[in-house]
């Protein structure tokens, strides 16, 4: 079940985290404005003081005035590119909580161990082509994987399945044929490289069984052949 | 409102790609029944190529399903790898022939002509992006010969706009694009899905507004507005599990947001 209180909670966040930006731009708008108001209000009162008091400074006073109404102007926009730059942060926290969801990914770690390990394998008298063949076929993988990940389709696992047979990564090969197996039992293709792959791993008795068990309910053609060449050896 | 209500209208969002659950959409219809015209062409190769989630193999199990009570087709779902399993799957599936060695594509052209065939055979590639090169080109000579009509899909990455202009941009292939639904397309597929799951009155719950932020949240992407209402009608199941009072008059933007942060579309 879903949740459902967390799930609450998070809506909370990231209305509040949506709102935000207006909601600073708005107090500072009002503060900038208020400033900009007092300013005004206390140099009318202080004009009002003044005049009646000293005449002949009023010219004196009145570039003074001007003087000082500059940089206050200026330091008001400041205070706008301040809050233009305050807003221009908060996404880059809602992306940074992203990184940090997207991290937990379980079967990820365990491709990019066996690049490593399938980069050092190949010999050095192996041509060029194949390497490269090889790392097409592990981009292939990961570019699967990223969508079985979003889709869980077997059809994809499968092919997951497959490809790691091909690259005669059995013990991969065995683990997403059991995946696909999992989510749809009735492909016949998933049992084939799953007893396929056990063979290669050494365990012909479990490959036999398995498929003796697959071929009682389903009469899969393709299942019988592979029983037959595993018993006679004409699969290893 | 019923708690089995919600329920059903939940699982009529499952992920599921079967005929049965395929629903008729004007420009779907129409994108289908040219595909089912060309089909029917002996010349060209056909491909269906769009991004994850538009329908590609639900049309390819549509017209599979709609084909094969008529006319030989087959329906190869994961791309078969090794190109002498390739040719064998074919011999066994066209001509009922069994192979146990190894049969490569000069082998299985000779059997081709031996065994001509009264109407061409329909192939169907799912995830034809996955084939390797060698062997889409293979696949290529083989519908030149007009031995079998192949139709694929292409899954569309950077990739494999690459592999688009190499191999696939060439006469013999009829290209149909797939797409997103448009936001009055996407009203319809809702629509739709509730009706055949017999939810009518779930189905009055969606405004226009609810559309318009599905619509924003997904981009018209099925497989995402699956996932966004699934989960959505998960929610109300909850709620009325634990006895809160909701809205049943119409559907909350609250809800779907929760359901878009739950699913992944929202990042909160
Ligand atoms: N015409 C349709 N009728 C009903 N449902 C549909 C239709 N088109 C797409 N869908 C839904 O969208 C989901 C995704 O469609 P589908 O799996 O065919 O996409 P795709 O293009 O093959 O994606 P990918 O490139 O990831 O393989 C399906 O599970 C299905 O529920
Ligand atoms: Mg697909």
């Amino acid at each position: 079940m879903l949740d459902i209180e967390n799930l609450e909670r998070r809506w909370l966040y990231y209305k509040i985290e949506k709102a935000l930006p207006f909601a600073i731009l708005s107090v500072f708008s009002l503060l900038v404005l208020f400033i900009i108001l007092a300013f005004l209000q206390s140099q009318k009162v202080q004009k009002i003081k003044k005049t009646p008091l000293i005449k002949k400074e009023e010219e004196h006073l009145n570039i003074k005035k001007v003087e000082k109404k500059q940089p206050i102007k200026t330091s008001s926009f400041k205070e706008e590119e301040d809050v233009k730059q305050l807003i221009t942060l908060t996404p880059s926290l809602s992306f940074i909580d992203k990184i940090s969801i997207e991290e937990p990914k379980t079967i990820k770690p365990q491709i990019e161990n066996s690049t490593v390990e399938r980069q050092e394998t190949p010999k050095e008298e192996e041509k060029s082509k194949i390497i490269i063949q090889h790392q097409d076929s592990r981009k292939d993988i990961q570019d699967v994987l990223k969508r079985f990940h979003k889709n869980n389709n077997p059809v994809l696992s499968l092919f997951i399945a497959k490809k790691y047979y091909e690259l005669q990564e059995y013990k991969h090969a065995y683990d997403y044929a059991l995946i696909t197996n999992n989510i749809d039992s009735h492909i016949e293709d998933s049992w084939i490289i799953f007893a396929k792959s056990l063979v290669k791993l050494g365990k012909k008795q479990m490959a036999i069984d398995t498929l003796k068990q697959y071929i009682n309910h389903s009469n899969s053609k393709k299942a019988s052949m592979l029983l037959q060449n595993i018993q006679n050896g004409r699969f290893k | 409102m019923d708690i089995a209500l919600f329920e059903s209208s939940k699982n009529a969002f499952l992920d599921i790609v079967e005929a049965k659950e395929y629903i008729q959409l004007d420009r779907i219809s129409m994108v289908y029944q040219s595909l089912q015209e060309s089909v029917q062409k002996p010349l060209k190769m056909i491909m269906l190529y769009g991004k994850p989630g538009t329908g590609k193999s639900m049309f390819l199990t549509k017209l599979y399903n709609d084909l094969k009570e008529q006319q030989p087709i087959f329906f190869y779902k994961t791309p078969i790898l090794d190109e002498s399993e390739f040719f064998k799957t074919l011999a066994q599936d066209l001509y009922g022939i069994k192979y146990n060695d190894t049969l490569n594509f000069t082998h299985f052209m000779k059997i081709a002509s031996a065994n001509p065939q009264d109407s061409t055979p329909i192939i169907l590639l799912d995830e034809a992006q996955l084939y390797a090169n060698d062997l889409m080109e293979k696949i290529r000579l083989l519908s030149d010969s007009r031995i079998v009509k192949f139709v694929l899909t292409l899954h569309k990455t950077e990739k494999e706009d690459l592999i688009a202009k190499e191999h696939f941009q060439t006469r013999i292939w009829e290209s149909i694009e797939l797409k997103n639904a448009s936001k009055m397309e996407l009203k319809l597929y809702i629509q739709k899905k509730l009706m055949k799951a017999n939810c009518f009155d779930i189905s009055n719950m969606f405004t226009q507004k609810n559309i318009t932020l599905i619509h924003q949240l997904t981009q018209g992407n099925y497989r995402d507005t699956n996932k966004l209402l699934y989960t959505l009608f998960e929610i109300y199941v909850t709620y009325i599990k634990k006895l809160k009072k909701i809205n049943t008059k119409n559907i909350s933007n609250k809800y779907i947001e929760m359901a878009a942060i739950h699913t992944g579309l929202i990042n909160a």
